[in-house]
């Protein structure tokens, strides 16, 4: 070794290396003269604007929501009927009629919302939603398998379809995750695995589904076929408030996982040297999602395609790089009273919310895919 | 004591491969004393699902040096950073931060004391350049401190010393792929961690670009004293900017020490069955790797 470390070397082409150590000329691209805003601040003042914005606008539109209907209501009733101001008859359709429906449409959306926006954030992937990970069509085989298997006994149908139906969704919404999450994991769950499992769930539980329905009796088949296309007409208090109250806690806990989310966007291994506990955020993410998405289930059937768009509408109000939290669940809400509203008072007759949701979303995830290959690199 | 040491390998150009100062912390070597290293594996095995990469694997990285693992495609050498990282669990044996065991940590306060730099980071959409480095504060953060003046001033700094201050307000996905590689050192370097690991940090660089971030290296293991564990594949770049090379391959540490004593022709035909010729950089005086026509 020492005969051919010992040659010295002429190399008259030598590179024109710069000094080591020393300061070195970058290679500094020109810069943009576009770029003298603040840096970052711009970004939360606008995801603040939107945000408060599309607040606004859900609650005028919640108010338009508990006006319309049969009996005419204008908005300024609304308002004093609200604040108690108003006649008992007004108080009646108010609170106990419409005011339900409004705020159970709130509160479905919300827990869709941001159900839609913790997967598709988690998952880096806007298809990863609720539905795609085999949670919606689990609830949905509960809540039909409920129907058909005790709906033939008229004894239990009135306490069944106000207190078993929600639970069996719940039920199967928390088996089916915890199944596709048992049979993704591999020492660690990868997202990309996730989504393929839970396409597999949502295929093999839609065909359970149909078959039960198939084998049902007319009258329970006619049951859960209403309720698997998703109706907010039969809500009333009792269904609203289990779905807020576990708004009401998850959110919070979902907003915790907020900072851990942003820095997830960097890929697993950077996330874990940057100290975030990659599999138990995932975990803890899900879980939120999946009882999010169980509580707007039970409340309402499924709803499809909200949770899938009110994340993706919310991330290009605001501007941000991944579905912000607060600001999907808003625009979830916002979704989901508006079409409620549309097919009360706009529709010559009465759809359920579920097909219109589905309506409008079946094409924009078509238009997002289309135009996806293009805009989402990292995605 | 560092910078002597370091000073001492740039410079000798004496081509006598034993006349080269003896790397710091060199495995084994318990000139070590007080301070515990800053890195440490303790007989370390580590497999892929069922196949072994390494097996009872001891090595010491001490405190402020650059150390550069070298080896074959698939020898195992990101392998074994990915452990000092704690991105993959040994299945025996343990690596220890300053001393302490790794898992008797928390994730944040490890990542306090140690940040890496993975291989194929993803680059977020809609994040501009400052958005991204101020990911690098992640480990400093709770719940009830989010944002601190301490924070923004890391980043600054993190932004000034990767020459991105002009490019902070540009969208991360505009970036050249040198600038890129930039934004994510400045992200690590805004973790201010004492310890930072860098997965081939230069690979898909030109070769202005990888020399741009390997001084960026060495001007931070020098001003701030950071401990570097990097792997490289150029050799020739490794030997410059490095204090230490450990060669793997063949499941074990192949050779350990000081550039001039570790890259010898035979150690270069063991790890990487390569027939080369290694002579002093004329610029340099590190060891310089040229491959033999067969």
């Amino acid at each position: 070794m020492s005969a051919s470390t010992t040659r010295p070397q002429p190399q008259p082409p030598q590179p024109p290396a710069p000094a080591p150590g020393r300061k070195e000329a970058r290679v500094a691209a020109p810069t943009p003269p576009a770029d003298r805003r603040g840096p970052g601040r711009t970004r939360r003042t606008r995801l603040v604007v939107a945000t408060g914005a599309s607040a606004v606008v859900v609650v005028l539109v919640s108010l338009v929501g508990v006006a319309a209907g049969s009996s005419s209501l204008g908005l300024g009733d609304v308002v004093r009927t609200l604040v108690g101001l108003g006649t008992p008859a007004q108080e009646l359709i108010v609170v106990d009629l419409r005011l339900p429906r409004v705020a159970g449409a709130l509160v479905v959306g919300a827990c869709l919302g941001l159900a839609g926006a913790l997967t598709q954030t988690f998952a880096r992937n806007p298809l990863a939603t609720p539905d795609i990970l085999g949670v919606t069509s689990g609830a949905g085989l509960g809540a039909v398998s409920a129907i058909v298997l005790a709906g033939g006994s008229y004894a239990v149908t009135g306490g069944l379809l106000s207190v078993g139906v929600p639970v069996a969704a719940v039920v199967g919404a928390l088996v089916t995750s915890v199944v596709v999450y048992g049979l993704s994991w591999r020492g660690g769950v990868d997202s990309y695995r996730l989504i393929l499992v839970g396409i597999g769930a949502t295929a093999t539980l839609t065909g359970l589904t149909t078959y039960m329905i198939a084998r049902a009796q007319i009258t329970e088949a006619a049951a859960a076929t209403q309720w698997l296309v998703g109706s907010l007409s039969g809500i009333s208090w009792a269904s609203v408030w289990p779905a807020l109250v576990v708004l009401a806690v998850i959110g919070p806990l979902a907003a915790t996982q907020s900072s851990a989310l942003e820095v997830s966007q960097l890929g697993d291994d950077l996330s874990t040297g940057l100290g975030v506990a990659v599999q138990r955020h995932r975990i803890v993410v899900l879980a939120c999602a999946v009882l999010l998405t169980a509580a707007a289930v039970s409340a309402s059937g499924p709803l499809e395609f909200v949770a899938f768009v009110a994340p993706q509408l919310a991330r290009r109000l605001t501007g941000t790089g991944r579905p912000p939290l607060l600001a999907s669940a808003v625009t979830g809400a916002f979704i989901v009273v508006a079409a409620d509203l549309v097919t009360r008072a706009v529709l010559p007759s009465e759809v359920p919310v579920g097909i219109l949701t589905a309506i409008i979303g079946a094409p924009y995830l078509i238009w997002l895919l289309i135009r996806g290959r293009r805009e989402d690199r990292s995605a | 004591m560092t910078g002597t040491t370091d000073e001492t390998t740039r410079t000798a150009t004496a081509p006598s491969p034993g006349g080269a100062a003896p790397a710091p912390g060199t495995a084994g070597d318990p000139l070590v004393g007080a301070a515990p290293p800053a890195l440490a594996a303790r007989g370390v095995t580590l497999s892929y699902e069922r196949a072994v990469v390494l097996e009872g694997l001891d090595l010491e990285v001490a405190r402020g040096t650059v150390t550069t693992l070298i080896g074959a495609n698939g020898s195992g050498k990101s392998t074994i950073l990915k452990a000092f990282g704690r991105l993959l669990t040994p299945t025996a044996g343990h690596v220890e931060i300053d001393g302490a065991p790794v898992r008797s940590l928390s994730g944040k306060a490890v990542a306090r004391r140690l940040a890496i730099l993975p291989q194929k980071p993803l680059t977020p959409s809609a994040t501009t350049v400052r958005d991204l480095v101020s990911r690098g504060r992640h480990p400093h953060q709770s719940l009830l401190t989010p944002w601190t003046a301490a924070d923004a001033s890391a980043v600054d700094e993190a932004l000034a010393a990767t020459g991105l201050v002009e490019l902070a307000a540009r969208d991360v996905g505009t970036l050249s792929g040198g600038q890129l590689q930039r934004a994510w050192l400045a992200l690590v370097l805004a973790q201010q961690a004492e310890t930072i690991l860098l997965d081939e940090p230069t690979t898909f660089l030109d070769l202005s670009h990888q020399l741009d971030i390997l001084r960026l290296v060495r001007s931070i293991n020098r001003s701030r004293g950071a401990t570097v564990v990097m792997v490289l594949h150029d050799l020739t770049l490794a030997a410059r900017y490095s204090d230490r090379l450990v060669v793997i391959g063949r499941g074990r540490v192949l050779g350990d020490g000081a550039p001039w004593d570790v890259l010898t022709p035979e150690v270069l035909r063991d790890a990487f069955d390569l027939d080369a010729l290694v002579i002093p950089d004329p610029t340099s005086g590190a060891p310089l790797v040229v491959p033999r026509d067969a």
